[in-house]
């Protein structure tokens, strides 16, 4: 029972982007449509996982001085494993990501959970906080690109939504990434409140 | 002595880390590597069938950076060839085709990293249905080809002075443009010579 509300919490009460605003820059810039957004979302959940459970696993044996380069060093690692992966067996995604996708090293939800949870607990519960935390992050990048494409660009996973909607062309650019953002916010306080 | 022992304490794991990192990087690269290049040489033997239709073998030019695109009875079909320029915000490839008198056959972007919904208009494709279409199986296939390309086909390069810009897309539509009039005129100086 208790091993499940370190999944959970990472959904809705500790959700990464919502509660602990934490990864708001690939947040920001990846989501323009729901398709680059789940492919961020579930490339950075396989980064944290793994590294989560690696990180509490090799806990003991990190001097706590070295512990955020070594930290970094195993992301990276992850980091660039999913990066060649996806170039080589899933090009028109590598296509669309980018550059995003090296810079999930420095995507503060991994860093921050490793040393907030991973380096502190066990295994089992680091692979269901990362799990759940993944999870979160992947839900709430879907649907700030889900409404960011419906508006910015009338079309949902690529397709038009119909053939006469004229998009809002501010919403597929950085400010609608913020203002979507923070009207998402705003419903979570208003849905915490009640 | 305390401190000695944890500075060499801190150099044996986090050196013992990047061993174990970089060996298992080294293993994957080795395994990711050849098909990262075939995937790359497929995507541009498939833009060469797409700007140049009728060709069936490709064969690289000497001395000259283009390729020779022949038809089955090795008759001559026209000219393949790259060409890049910085755009807005990205450098932006092109895979042009031209036939044998440089008129334009069809052009592919490769890569390019534009505004979305600005400078990406560049690649923009006619809509013809909607999502509730293709959820419904309703979706007439053949996704089309993108509608500012499409202005260049049968052009040559005096003809390029006729191609519209996209109005809020004018730097990447432009440099579309000059990309395309700079192969041209390499592609016409190697053949000349």
């Amino acid at each position: 029972m208790r091993l499940w509300q370190e999944f959970y919490k990472g959904l809705l009460k500790e959700n990464p982007i919502l509660v602990l605003a934490l990864g708001l820059c690939p947040t920001l810039a990846v989501s323009t449509s729901l398709k680059n957004a789940l492919g961020m979302g579930l490339s950075a959940t396989f980064v944290l996982i793994s590294s989560n459970v690696l990180i509490s696993l090799v806990k003991s044996f990190i001097p706590s001085r070295v512990r955020i380069p070594s930290y970094i060093v195993i992301i990276a690692t992850f980091v660039t494993i999913v990066e060649l992966v996806m170039e080589a067996y899933f090009p028109a995604l590598y296509k669309q990501l980018g550059i995003f996708v090296p810079l999930i090293v420095v995507n503060c939800i991994i860093l921050g959970r490793a040393e907030a949870f991973a380096s502190r607990r066990g295994v089992v519960e680091s692979f269901l906080d990362g799990l759940g935390m993944g999870i979160g992050f992947t839900l709430t990048l879907s649907v700030i690109g889900l409404v960011r494409e419906v508006l910015g660009a009338g079309k949902i996973w690529g397709y038009p939504v119909s053939l006469d909607f004229v998009p809002v062309l501010m919403f597929a650019l950085p400010p609608g990434a913020l203002l979507v953002l923070g009207l998402l916010l705003i419903l979570k306080q208003v849905g915490d409140r009640r | 002595m305390k401190a000695k022992s944890d500075l060499f304490q801190m150099l044996v794991s986090l050196g013992v880390i990047c061993l174990v990192s970089a060996s298992i990087l080294s293993y994957v690269h080795a395994k990711t590597h050849p098909v990262i290049v075939e995937q790359e040489e497929k995507a541009s033997q498939t833009a060469m069938y797409y700007v140049l239709p009728g060709a069936v073998k490709f064969e690289p030019a000497k001395g000259c950076d283009y390729y020779i695109g022949r038809d089955d009875k090795g008759n001559l079909v026209g000219y393949v060839f790259k060409t890049s320029e910085k755009g807005y915000s990205s450098e932006i490839v092109l895979m042009v085709g031209v036939d044998p008198d440089l008129k334009i056959t069809g052009i592919k972007v490769l890569s390019q990293n534009e505004t979305p919904g600005l400078g990406t208009r560049i690649v923009e494709v006619k809509a013809t249905s909607t999502i509730w279409d293709v959820a419904s199986g309703k979706a007439k296939e053949e996704p089309g080809r993108p509608w500012f390309l499409e202005q260049f086909v049968g052009k040559d390069l005096p003809g390029l002075a006729q191609v519209k810009t996209i109005s809020g897309a004018t730097i990447s539509s432009s440099a579309v443009i000059r990309a395309v009039k700079k192969g041209l005129e390499r592609l016409q100086r190697c053949l000349n010579n």
